[in-house]
């Protein structure tokens, strides 16, 4: 070994080096990568997407079926009447804000293991050692989560919208509400960023898998549930408790649909989240382990 | 930029109460440097602030002329690291971990893959290259660290406990590799390790730490050359008028030697002449006499306590 190692000194590298704002890419592609060897991510994804293929199915049928026959308009129920509508976000809004929910348990799976896996492996020594920055790391393991995110919602919306313009008889409805796009990369990318960040954060906090998904379902599942119960005469304002309310109402101001709840408030509550959770990250995210 | 490979200045860290590293001041010249010291000594928390993982909380330090505060990503692109800890990520084989390691450091990604094969054929991991990481051996782990720290071809390395957990064998296999890297490389180290038989065959300037404090900078031969008035001496015949005979003369006994001889402090200027005639006068018969040269265990010993 210690002639090959001399050999091996002697050729020496003299490529040029990537600058290095871009190293970030290699962590998130080699983080995919693994997320995609996991056998429970296809069959996870796979559940995620079936609320897309019904409203995939429900466009066809709109654009191909006799819509006036009742049987089918009854199957269809309000998503056929949405979409037959057209014209309005509604159908987009209702079908990111379903899949949030979905982002959320694929995010318990992908995101959960994603920094607290690197602390408990002692492969945030391995990336930090490298010439990277701190932000660089974090950089790249939030591009995974939003990916994964985008990949459930944005996606996806984006295919609905396409599918129903270029299913109708004109451009009509594609040029008419160009706006759309817009609306589903914003709220899409807004659900996607904000859970994956919350995700990252308490990833980096807790480490061990089962307490992530603890308080995960904690904030996301149980939050709601708190709000529920104590409605019955306790003050308007508590209903911020639940994130979703907050996420429900920015996307009812996007697409134009009715909500409730102050959007400056919700707005707020938001970005609050996501500086707690970036808060967390810059301080659990670091190669010494201090020991007192 | 300088010549030093190192330098540090009134280098501290505090974590809380406890002083980690206490105003350490040292100026290294390129080369291999061993790092030792006791558990706890600072080693480590050495290490890190010069990779820039830890901030200093006082002082400054430079490595390779670059400071260490505000040019730590620069630091890290000439530097590859061997931490002591196993540091991979799991999931990954051989290939992908390494080339990993070569593409964060900047390597294009073909390039980092034809230098990752290369790598690690040269340090013996070409047949486990595709092997996931959870089955590999003690001896494979620490070829594999010191492979993703190589891939990028960086002028230092710097080495934490390489031959932790290795068997004798494995233990000399790493040992040469080092040595061939730094001998035939031309690559400086920088090897922090509590084998001191590790740092002595590979290191020709040591620091040495003891609770924080350095207490010792500088070449090993300068340690442990020959103190000019030390000698032992084993005697085949008259050990004991050759002791009388040499306490006249000014000498001290330190101590008795394992295999019966003595370790003498003569005063300054003695000869070994002057040892064979004071013998020849008291009728004692030198078998042999040589300077008392101390082994790296015992001059550790010595600084760490303070003598």
């Amino acid at each position: 070994m210690a002639e090959a190692a001399g050999a091996a000194s002697a050729r020496a590298w003299e490529g040029r080096l990537r600058p290095v704002r871009l190293r970030w890419i290699p962590i998130a592609r080699e983080g995919l990568r693994l997320l995609a060897q996991r056998k429970l991510f296809w069959p996870l994804y796979l559940l995620c997407l079936l609320n897309f293929l019904f409203n995939f199915a429900v466009i066809y049928l709109a654009a191909h079926v006799a819509v006036q026959q009742e049987m089918i308009a009854k199957m269809a129920g309000r998503f056929l009447e949405n979409y037959l509508r057209g014209g309005e976000g509604g159908p987009y809004y209702h079908f990111i804000m379903s899949q949030a929910f979905m982002v959320m348990l694929i995010l318990a799976l992908a995101g959960s293991g994603i920094i607290g896996g690197d602390r408990r492996q002692g492969a945030l020594l391995f990336y930090l050692s490298k010439p990277i920055a701190r932000f660089d790391y974090i950089l790249a393991k939030f591009a995974i989560v939003f990916f994964v995110g985008s990949l459930v919602t944005t996606v996806p919306a984006l295919v609905l919208f396409l599918e129903h313009g270029l299913l109708s008889p004109t451009w009509e409805y594609l040029l008419s509400n160009a706006d759309l796009i817009g609306a589903i990369i914003a709220y899409g990318s807004l659900i996607s960023a904000a859970l994956g960040l919350a995700m990252l954060a308490l990833s980096s906090l807790l480490q061990r898998t089962a307490a992530i998904v603890a308080a995960w379902a904690a904030i996301f599942i149980f939050s709601p549930a708190i709000h529920a119960f104590v409605r019955e005469g306790a003050p308007e304002s508590l209903r911020y408790i639940d994130l979703w309310f907050s996420l429900r109402s920015i996307g009812g101001l996007l697409f134009g649909v009715r909500r409730q709840g102050s959007p400056e408030i919700c707005a707020a509550i938001i970005a609050g989240v996501a500086i707690a959770s970036v808060f967390v990250l810059a301080r659990t995210v670091r190669a010494v382990e201090v020991s007192r | 930029m300088s010549d030093l490979l190192l330098e540090l200045e009134g280098l501290s860290r505090r974590f809380g109460a406890v002083k980690a590293l206490d105003d350490v001041t040292a100026r290294v010249p390129p080369g291999a440097i061993g790092l030792l010291g006791p558990n706890g000594a600072g080693k480590t928390t050495l290490l890190k602030i010069l990779i820039g993982l830890l901030a200093p909380t006082s002082g400054a330090a430079r490595i390779l002329g670059r400071d260490v505060r505000r040019e730590s990503l620069r630091i890290r692109q000439d530097l590859g690291f061997l931490p002591e800890t196993d540091a991979f990520v799991l999931g990954l084989d051989a290939v992908r971990l390494v080339s990993l390691a070569g593409m964060i450091a900047g390597m294009p990604r073909r390039q980092a893959l034809r230098r990752t094969h290369e790598v690690l054929s040269t340090l013996g991991l070409e047949e486990a290259r595709y092997r996931k990481l959870d089955g590999y051996s003690t001896g494979m782990k620490q070829r594999l660290k010191l492979a993703q720290a190589l891939v990028h071809d960086p002028p230092l390395l710097i080495l934490d406990e390489p031959t932790d957990g290795l068997d004798p064998r494995g233990r000399a296999d790493m040992l040469r590799t080092i040595s061939g890297l730094v001998r035939s490389g031309g690559k400086s180290l920088i090897l922090s390790s509590h084998l001191l038989r590790d740092v002595e065959e590979l290191c020709d300037w040591i620091l040495v730490l003891n609770e924080g404090k350095l207490v010792w900078s500088g070449r090993i031969d300068d340690l442990r050359s020959p103190r000019e008035s030390r000698f032992r001496v084993s005697c085949l015949s008259g050990e004991a008028r050759l002791r009388e005979a040499l306490a006249r003369e000014g000498c001290e006994l330190l101590d008795e030697t394992r295999n019966g001889g003595l370790r003498i402090c003569a005063p300054s200027g003695w000869d070994g002449a002057r040892f064979f005639r004071i013998a020849g006068e008291a009728g004692a018969v030198i078998r042999e006499l040589g300077p008392d040269r101390e082994s790296l265990d015992q001059l550790f010993e010595r600084l760490v306590r303070g003598g």
